[in-house]
């Protein structure tokens, strides 16, 4: 084998052992009742290490960006693209992208092989689809404050936002961050992937 | 730890695990129903047709305001065969009562910001405007006038250049102005500008002077005691009784003639006696001359 050919080989070993990683998770007959039983001890163990104190940095992060924004539109008269921004810039952008890296920065847990797999990959969405709540409550309350009467615009505003190309783009986001997460070891490899896997997404998205 | 108390913890993280998962699966759930109902997938909708000549600006998912409230979405923008374009929107059927026969379609395209499509109904006692009811767009571009302005600009730059040109008519009358204002600073000051120099406002103030000296001394003549007005206050007092005197012998005059005209009346008598008289004395001379030695034989001769 050349040198180079060795090179490729090298570089592409980490993927093709992710890959294995995630058909042997993801395989019905990994899911045995001891599998089933490591992966919630597993999922738990994180989720409590990890996903109280991200949801409240994150609903921090959110309460900033939102006041940034809306004071900012607000002295420039462009106070009717506050929220779209927040959403776009928090729920689609931002903390998609913050659950995987906490999750990829955190020590693994108790579990290992299927189980340590399949409960990052659940970990990563847990934690997207908590903090984007509080990131979408905290925005309706920086906008209009506790009245509910800007329910309304809100919710036109949630759907001109999440249009079904947003939505799809979203999901898939949510799903690769949490499977390249879940599944490269080398950290480096991994933000690099979760990199990728953004420019890409952003690129399909303007398309 | 025994065993049966291992097992119970672990059934109490798994139901801790699986609460978790399925909290997430609700929210996601939950949201994108949210998502569906605020895209208005399960709202009642009737179509609306919009005719326009150029789509630029429009998209599909744009609204449909009412007074700043959006009643309805656009669906699909296609182009029409006869080269129009059609603009297919959604209203919901509840916002539908907004929309009459006599609505206006507009499509405002500021510099800034993305086009909004309105709707204005004056007349909301109209008809309503009909499912599926084909309606023109009117186009309101404000950034479709910029070359006309910046032409516009363009020219005005153009005539004040050419009018603060050296030799510009413009530029000449400001030298005008600065001469007579220059004037005006003399010493006759506004006078001077006007007359074109100190030597005439000095002629004209010396008129000016003598006109002054010749009305007091009228003043003097026409006003002091004894002076024209007060003769002509005394002369026309005179003249006041002597109208009243003639008043008086007019209507003495008057009655004369009232007495001259009932004497007039007799006159016709008179003189019908006297012309009897006359004729009784023409006939008596007529027949003294038929008479001899009077009479003479009267014949015709030819010439």
């Amino acid at each position: 084998m050349s040198p180079s050919l060795t090179a490729v080989a090298r570089g592409v070993r980490p993927f093709i052992e992710a890959a294995e990683r995630l058909v042997t998770a993801f395989s019905p007959s990994t899911w045995t009742p001891v599998v089933q039983r490591q992966i919630s001890q597993c999922l738990w163990a994180e989720a409590r290490q990890i996903l109280p104190r991200f949801v409240l940095l994150s609903g921090l992060l959110s309460l900033a960006i939102v006041h940034i924004v809306v004071n900012t539109t607000n002295n420039y008269g462009l106070s009717g693209f506050a929220l779209a921004t927040v959403m776009r810039l928090l729920v689609v952008e931002l903390l998609p992208l913050l659950a995987a890296v906490n999750v990829a920065l955190a020590p693994p847990g108790r579990g290992a092989g299927a189980a340590l797999v399949v409960s990052r990959c659940v970990l990563v969405i847990v934690m997207t689809t908590l903090s984007s709540a509080v990131a979408l409550a905290i925005a309706y309350l920086g906008m209009y404050g506790l009245t509910p009467w800007g329910l309304g615009i809100y919710t036109h505003t949630v759907g001109q936002v999440f249009e079904p190309v947003v939505l799809i783009a979203l999901a898939l986001k949510s799903l690769l961050f949490a499977v390249t997460v879940a599944t490269l070891s080398r950290a480096a490899l991994t933000f690099g992937a979760l990199l990728g896997i953004e420019i890409l997404l952003l690129v399909i998205e303007f398309l | 730890m025994d065993k049966p108390s291992t097992e119970a913890h672990d059934a109490g993280i798994e139901r801790k695990a699986i609460a978790l998962i399925v909290v997430t699966v609700a929210l996601i759930v939950a949201f994108v129903l949210y998502v569906m109902t605020a895209r208005g997938l399960f709202a009642e909708t009737q179509p609306l047709v919009l005719t326009t000549e150029n789509s630029e600006g429009v998209r599909p998912g744009m609204d449909l305001t009412f007074s700043g409230f959006p009643v309805g979405r656009v669906r699909r923008v296609e182009l029409a065969d006869d080269g129009r374009v059609r603009v297919l929107v959604d209203v919901r059927t509840r916002d539908a009562r907004w929309l009459r026969t006599s609505s206006i379609f507009t499509l405002e395209r500021g510099i800034v910001g993305e086009a909004r499509l309105r709707v204005f109904s004056a007349l909301l006692d109209d008809p309503p405007l009909p499912a599926g009811e084909e309606r023109p767009l009117l186009r309101g571009d404000a950034s479709e006038q910029l070359p006309q302005v910046l032409s516009s600009a363009r020219m005005l730059v153009e005539n004040l250049e050419r009018l603060t040109a050296q030799g510009s008519p413009f530029a000449n009358t400001l030298e005008h102005v600065e001469t007579v204002t220059g004037r005006m600073s003399g010493k006759q000051g506004v006078l001077g500008a006007v007359l074109g120099g100190d030597e005439e406002a000095r002629k004209l103030i010396a008129t000016l002077d003598h006109l002054n000296r010749l009305l007091a001394q009228a003043d003097q003549r026409l006003f002091a005691a004894g002076g024209l007005a007060d003769t002509s206050q005394a002369s026309l007092t005179e003249l006041q009784g002597l109208l009243v005197e003639a008043r008086a012998s007019l209507k003495r005059a008057d009655a004369i003639l009232a007495d001259v005209q009932g004497a007039s009346a007799d006159l016709g008598t008179l003189r019908t006696e006297v012309e009897m008289g006359l004729r009784k004395t023409s006939r008596l001379i007529d027949e003294i001359n038929r008479k001899w030695p009077f009479s003479h034989k009267t014949e015709i001769s030819p010439p």
